[in-house]
């Protein structure tokens, strides 16, 4: 019986894990539809780039800089897709694909077909880690834009990361290092 | 054994070698081909006549680079977005990995590394401006080991980050009756 539970929770933490990485193979099979379509402007960030810059385990003085290093080491890709024609198509094509059953809407915009925004995040961790941000922008005559980030997301490290700017905003050229009176 | 080394190190190149043959005699384009040990004496060169410390620091980063092969052209010359593509899909076949990709209204820009436990073994970096006609293309094996990258990013990192958008600070309003 206990071996029979533990090879239940096997395959229940395999078939999770399989289902977070299908819907990321939705969005990079979206994306790489159209990476090479003229009419769209692509930009990827590979989440090879973030191991890299985490792997150079820089020692910044600056405290702000600290703060973005620590929100950016554990991303996993950036994708943006935008294009200026058949928004509204794209952003329906978008929403078919793209299974959004497993994310939270943060936000949605809707005027009528004219302009849509859909801002989804999938959380773990009860909240505190997201594993995603997606959104979409589209109507009828807009600009279709989508932007996914995919990776570890701390919010309490974007908690620091806003305390940092705050800091750095109100007391210019302040390093970390800086004795306080 | 040893003998099949730098057999097999050719072979992980293969993509861009044979891209770069495709190309180099292309009307228009101009080529050139620097071995390891040229780029290092440069670099050297430079080094001793560089004024600033960092500067040095950076020039001294060329002794962790090989072969470089470059390719460009400003006469029109176009390299079709296809064959990049293809080259890119060739390259992940060949371990190697994105860092950066983006394109926009007929620029393209890629960057793709081949690293191995902190260490960079090969760049590839592609501008292609299908518009303008221009095109850049570079291609260098190295041995750069990111810690060492890291020091001089350190260095060389503004104390302070630039906003991007300066925000005028408002004035607080005396909402007291």
């Amino acid at each position: 019986m206990k071996y029979l539970s533990i090879l239940f929770a096997l395959f229940l933490t395999a078939g999770i894990t399989n289902s977070a990485m299908a819907q990321e193979d939705a969005i990079s099979k979206y994306f790489a539809k159209y990476v090479d379509d003229e009419r769209f402007t692509v930009v990827y960030i590979s989440g090879k780039m973030f191991q890299m810059i985490n792997k150079m385990e820089l020692d910044l003085e600056d405290e702000e800089a600290e703060a973005i290093m620590s929100v950016v080491k554990d991303l996993k890709g950036l994708r943006i897709l935008t294009t200026e024609t058949d928004g509204g198509k794209f952003y329906k094509e978008a929403l078919q694909t793209i299974n959004t059953k497993g994310y939270e809407t943060l936000l949605e915009v809707r005027e009528g077909n004219d302009e849509n925004v859909k801002f989804l995040v999938k959380d773990s961790n009860e909240g505190s880690m997201l594993d995603e941000l997606l959104l979409l922008v589209g109507g009828e005559d807009e600009d279709f834009v989508m932007l996914s980030f995919i990776g570890k997301i701390d919010l309490s490290q974007i908690g620091k990361l806003s305390k940092a700017f705050d800091e750095e905003g109100g007391n210019k050229g302040t390093k970390k290092n800086d004795e306080q009176p | 054994m040893l003998l099949l080394l730098p057999g097999l190190a050719v072979c992980q190149n293969k993509p861009l070698n044979k891209f770069y043959r495709q190309h180099k005699h292309q009307e228009g384009v101009r080529n050139m081909k620097l071995p390891g040990w040229v780029i290092r004496l440069g670099g050297k060169i430079a080094k001793s006549k560089a004024e600033s410390e960092s500067e040095k620091e950076a020039l001294g980063l060329m002794r962790h680079f090989g072969k470089v092969k470059f390719m460009y052209s400003e006469d029109g010359v176009q390299i079709p977005v296809e064959k990049v593509s293809k080259l890119r899909q060739d390259l992940l076949e060949y371990s190697f990995d994105d860092l950066i990709m983006i394109r926009s209204e007929g620029v393209n820009l890629q960057i793709m590394v081949k690293e191995s436990e902190g260490v960079i073994e090969n760049v590839f970096m592609i501008v292609n401006d299908t518009q303008a006609g221009e095109m850049f293309f570079l291609s260098a094996k190295a041995n750069l080991n990111l810690r060492e990258l890291s020091k001089i990013l350190e260095k060389e990192m503004p104390d302070k980050l630039e906003p991007l958008i300066e925000v005028e600070e408002e004035t607080p309003v005396d909402v007291a009756l």
